[in-house]
């Protein structure tokens, strides 16, 4: 496991580089094409910080946060945590070590428990498999449940996952995250499966302990609103590519791709006055992955599309303020 | 000229289940005018799909009680036999489109089909005049008529939606119950929808009634919003002044809980959760979660008129 | 631990809330009963032995029916046998030893033998033996004398015999005293009976009008004598004998063909019964949920090889195979378990177990598993092997009487252990036996309602086993 020593010094606790992610189509024995569920995505992840990933389903942001979890493997680019490319790293090595320094939160709370466990062995599995001796097991569960909020812990060390609420056991599913200490999360839709109003209470409790803690945190997510509540950057993804990213102020107040700009003015606010306005959409829908659009892959939907767009993929330009667009506007 | 098209006067349904008596709707009444859009907030297990269950009469096996009045345009709904409910008021007066209706649809009958069934069964249409309406239906909802031919699997998320709605509308009902319509949707197509809806509520003057948990969504179609609570509704009033300034202390909570892009205002939460539907609170039952709870709290709070149609259900306002 | 035992208990309190479960237990326990009868009562080795000695079963009737069909019949009948032995103690016969003189010197010995015993049934008994034990150097004349209580003195044996052991079943027709007496109804009533008697109608039927047809005959009731004389030169000769009238009920289950003691088969088949069918059941189950989870869990080639594997063995037809099997090779009980499961586990329930396994291994909390670092062993036998547990416990149960009755069919067939005393191998010698035909139901009944009750016993356990772990509809 070598380190870049440029790595070591600085903030960057993930850095991944031009990942794809492509799925052949097999037809008996040959391969017919593929699904390109992650086209060329570059990103960094500081210590500390909470990057969102926002795009409709389907847009490969979760096939992305597998990849970096260590659970999907990437058809090319590297993925580099901590100066270790863990795309090449064998796999016993990403189950032994890497496992202990990302976890993983899903989006449905009952389904990422397994239902004939008790909470106390559900909290102990990660513990148990790397090794934590017996004595501190019992108090690293105790205290992750007090973190959490539920209270009394010996109350819930016996109770099983239906016996819980969704917010209840998403706590779980985050207390089981932390557990091991490690330095990044990725969350994948944490909230979406909960109601409306305990999404702010999850999210805020999130937010505390990963102060608390110094951990890093991808935010999978399509929701726009708990995005820049929740995070300090956010990155538009669209047909397997980033589209944009930048500080959250900037891409939700001011936002320069044009994507990032329909979905934006879509989404409501509670206003009363909603009801007399129609919302501006674009029309179609997002590119199937097997045979995306020529040149920039959302022109057919673009209202600002020109000749080159069609023609040839823009890159992802860099714009002051550390902010990123992949458009030819901004040329 | 429009009048009063529904009222619900102390509307009770309760389950029977293994863990005890589960009091779904425990008491509601709220009015709807033609042409207006109802919005009925709350979170999951409040009850407001057993309402929706009540008013459309989808009722399962173990129901304990089910009473009160339903006045649909005049008739009380509640006297009629589920044969005569079934013939004259379900899918004519009053539709339902259900939580994620677009997985619903069946797999193995073609659009028109699916559009055509309600039409022949229940008003006894000749099958070529109801392919005519069915037709008409889809051109309702924007579908080109090909689609009458192909299956549900051949639709994308956004046309199978469509085609429940044209479902809900193609006997020309007077009210559509929404649950949750726009959950499984992403935005833009979700965007979409809305926009259809409310094109439809112009049009055809339609009188919804709109059951989600997503706040800002519910904005875009409500002229009056409901807020449910443990089987009640605890303040009902017109969208202009629940979006901003909802007078009971869980309305505050639910409104101060929504995420907001436009503005930086600082995002709250309520904290803990729903009681159970089997043994509520005694008296007001969001009295172990209000910060503003009094000793008289312990008593069922009194309905408090504000304005004709518009009720909050909270001692502080008992001054008035 | 503890935990388990609640999860047990609350189980246990849940299943006896359905009658169904309830008498299906109860037929379970009556089974253990049995069986722990068995091995204590009639430790297997043993018993093995006795089974197949016919010798030892000397004394008990043919075919006897079980002995509580008396309070349903209403009729008195001979249960077991009234055995007379001059060689046991107060067992009937009283020797008496005279020596012949003669010219004032011994030349011999009289051995008289007499013994009495009430007959008071209202039917005949089945049969009527005699053995002779002579032990003698010089040959000895044996005359035996029959007396019936109305008096009546048959004449039954003259016999000159030698040193060694002599078997008379007195009871048919043809016997030479049978004729001598036939004539004497005959001149006594003047009219010849219709049919032809026998040894057992002349020795103990009533002397009356009713032996002159069969189906009016009875059996004489009161005292009867037997004398036995002997002579013989050899001073030092001994002569035994052994009567014995064997009656037509027996014990709990009758007796078969062979004197046996039905009931100890009927609890000898309980005890191997259950633990074939239990053993069966569970290895069979176990090694399918085995190959299915690591089919389903490794995919690719190792899953195609072993789904093509199963389809291979799907077809191979069962039975003929264990036919041949046992053609070539002697099967022991155990043995033919082996064959059982070895064959057995191939078939739907792999692919059905598979079929749950791909679906589990789709869940999220497998996922999550592996994303904090578990192996795939730990993530089988933790988190997949649990999901399909509540399944498999019904289709064990269920299962268990279809093994009983394959090993019941086997047997009768003659292909399962030939040694082993199971209902099976009663059912097979009944029907060898010719029992249906010749009316002794109770020899096939016996072992057929154990097999029956066996199966409902397991079916009502496991479908409310079910319906308890595997709920369908709920209330909402």
């Amino acid at each position: 496991m070598q380190r870049s020593n440029i790595d070591r010094v600085s903030n960057s606790l993930l850095i991944a580089k031009d990942v794809r992610i492509w799925y052949p189509i097999r037809k008996f024995l040959s391969i017919i094409g593929y699904v390109r569920a992650v086209d060329g995505v570059s990103f960094e992840v500081h210590r500390g910080e909470i990057a969102a990933v926002v795009g409709e389903s389907g847009c490969g942001k979760s096939t992305l946060a597998k990849a970096v979890m260590g659970l999907t493997p990437v058809t090319s680019g590297s993925i580099i945590f901590n100066g270790v490319d863990i795309t090449k790293l064998p796999k016993s090595t990403l189950r032994t070590w890497y496992t202990s320094q990302v976890g993983y939160v899903q989006q449905d709370p009952f389904g990422a428990m397994p239902p004939f466990m008790t909470i106390k062995s559900i909290l102990e599995e990660p513990l148990k498999i790397h090794k934590v001796p017996k004595k501190e097991r019992q108090e690293r569960i105790y205290n992750a449940l007090q973190e959490m909020g539920l209270t009394p812990p010996e109350e819930f060390f016996n109770k099983y996952p239906h016996m819980l609420s969704g917010g209840q056991l998403q706590r779980i599913a985050i207390a089981r995250a932390l557990i091991l200490r490690p330095k990044l999360i990725v969350a994948d839709e944490p909230v979406s499966m909960l109601d409306a109003s305990v999404r702010i209470e999850i999210l805020t409790l999130f937010k505390e302990l990963k102060d608390k803690y110094n951990v890093s945190v991808i935010y999978i997510t399509h929701d726009f609103a708990t995005a820049k509540y929740f995070s300090d950057r956010i990155i538009v993804m669209y047909a397997g590519q980033f589209v944009e990213k930048g500080p959250t102020k900037e891409v939700i107040y001011n936002p320069k791709h044009p994507y990032t700009e329909a979905l934006l003015s879509v989404l409501p606010d509670p206003d009363p006055n909603n009801r007399s306005v129609m919302r501006k959409t674009i029309p179609g829908e997002p590119p199937n992955l097997i045979n995306p659009p020529s040149g920039c892959r959302f022109h057919p939907r673009c209202p600002y599309v020109f000749d080159k767009c069609k023609r040839e993929e823009p890159p992802m330009i860099m714009l002051k303020n550390n902010i990123g667009v992949k458009c030819w506007r901004y040329a | 000229m429009s009048s009063e098209l529904l009222n619900v006067e102390d509307l009770y349904l309760y389950y029977r289940t293994s863990l005890g008596l589960v009091k779904a709707v425990d008491g509601v009444n709220f009015s709807l005018k033609q042409g207006e859009t109802l919005a009925i907030i709350g979170e999951s297990g409040c009850g407001k799909t057993s309402v929706a269950r009540a008013l459309i009469r989808f009722l399962p096996r173990n129901v304990a009680r089910f009473t009160g009045r339903i006045l649909l345009d005049g008739i009380d709904v509640m006297r009629l036999s589920d044969d005569e409910f079934d013939k004259f008021i379900r899918w004519k007066k009053i539709s339902y489109v259900t939580q994620a209706a677009i997985n619903s649809l069946n797999p193995v009958l073609k659009i028109v089909d699916h559009l055509i069934e309600p039409l022949i069964l229940h008003m006894n249409m000749p099958k070529k005049e109801a392919i005519e309406l069915a037709k008409e239906a889809l051109k309702k909802v924007g579908i080109t008529e090909e689609f009458l031919w192909r299956y549900p699997f051949e639709l994308s998320g956004g046309m199978r939606q469509r085609v429940v709605i044209a479902l809900a509308i193609i006997s020309n009902p007077k009210i559509v119950i929404l649950d949750e319509p726009t959950s499984a949707l992403d935005v833009m197509t979700q965007a979409n929808i809305i926009n259809l809806l409310k094109e439809l509520k112009y049009r055809m003057s339609l009188s919804y009634i709109f059951i989600t948990h997503d706040i800002a969504v519910s904005s875009e179609l409500s002229d009056r919003v409901a807020v449910m609570y443990a089987g009640q509704i605890v303040e009902i009033g017109s969208a202009e002044r629940m979006y901003t300034e909802p007078l009971h202390p869980y309305s505050k909570g639910l409104l101060n809980s929504v995420p907001r892009l436009r503005s930086d205002k600082t995002i709250t939460f309520v904290p803990g959760s729903p009681p159970s539907l089997v043994n509520p609170p005694k008296g007001c039952r969001f009295r172990p979660r209000c910060p503003y709870a009094k000793p008289v709290c312990e008593k069922d709070p009194p309905i408090i008129k504000i304005r004709s149609e518009e009720y909050v259900r909270c001692w502080l306002y008992a001054e008035k | 631990m503890s935990q388990a035992l609640r999860g047990i208990i609350k189980s246990a309190r849940v299943l006896l809330r359905y009658k169904s479960f309830t008498l299906g237990f109860v037929i379970l326990l009556l089974m253990l009963a049995l069986s722990v009868y068995a091995i204590v009562c009639h430790p297997y080795d043993k018993t093995i032995k006795i089974w197949y000695d016919y010798k030892a079963w000397e004394d008990y009737p043919k075919l006897a029916r079980p002995a509580w069909i008396k309070f349903f019949t209403g009729v008195n009948e001979l249960e077991g046998t009234i055995t007379l032995s001059s060689r046991a103690i107060s067992s009937g016969f009283v020797k008496i030893r005279t020596p012949i003189a003669y010219g004032g010197e011994v030349r011999g010995v009289y051995i008289i033998l007499e013994a009495a015993f009430k007959y008071d049934y209202d039917t005949l008994p089945s049969q009527i033996v005699r053995w002779l034990y002579i032990n003698s150097s010089k040959p000895v004349y044996v005359t035996i004398t029959w007396v019936k209580p109305e008096g009546t003195n048959i004449n039954i044996s003259k016999l000159m015999l030698n040193q060694g052991e002599y078997y008379a079943d007195l009871s048919v027709e043809g016997l030479s005293f049978v004729h001598e007496y036939t004539q004497y109804i005959v001149s006594k009533f003047g009219v010849t009976p219709k049919y032809e008697l026998n040894g057992i109608i002349v020795l103990m039927g009533r002397e009356d009008a009713s032996i002159l047809s069969k189906s009016t005959v009875k059996p004489s009731k009161g005292v009867y004598k037997i004398i036995a004389r002997a002579e013989t030169a050899d001073l030092n000769a001994d002569v035994d004998i052994k009567i014995n009238i064997y009656g037509t009920l027996y014990g709990i289950a009758g007796t078969d063909e062979y004197r046996r003691d039905l009931f100890i088969a009927i609890a000898w088949g309980a005890p191997l019964a259950l633990s074939f069918g239990l053993v069966a059941s569970v290895l069979t189950t176990l090694v399918q949920m085995l190959i299915a989870a690591v089919s389903a869990w490794y995919g690719g080639i190792a899953d195609n090889f072993i789904q093509r594997l199963n389809e291979v063995f799907m077809v191979v037809p069962f039975l003929p195979i264990v036919a041949l099997i046992s053609l070539f090779y002697r099967l022991t009980i155990w043995s033919l378990l082996a064959v059982v499961v070895a064959l057995g586990i191939w078939g739907g329930s792999v692919k059905t177990f598979r079929a749950m396994f791909l679906q589990i291994k789709e869940m999220p909390y497998v996922e999550a598993a592996k994303a904090y670092g578990s192996g795939d062993l730990r993530i089988v036998v933790l988190y997949m092997i649990p999901r399909v547990i509540p399944t498999i416990i019904p289709t064990i149960v269920i299962s268990i009487p279809s093994y009983v009755f394959l090993e019941a069919a086997l047997a009768l067939l003659g292909l399962s252990d030939p040694t082993a005393i199971t209902w099976g191998k009663v059912l097979e010698e009944a029907y060898s036996g010719a029992a249906m035909y010749k009316g002794y139901y109770h020899w096939i009944l016996a072992p057929s309602i154990m097999l029956f009750l066996i199966s409902i016993a397991f079916a009502l356990i496991g479908y409310t086993l079910d319906r308890v772990f595997n709920p369908r509809l709920k209330e909402m």
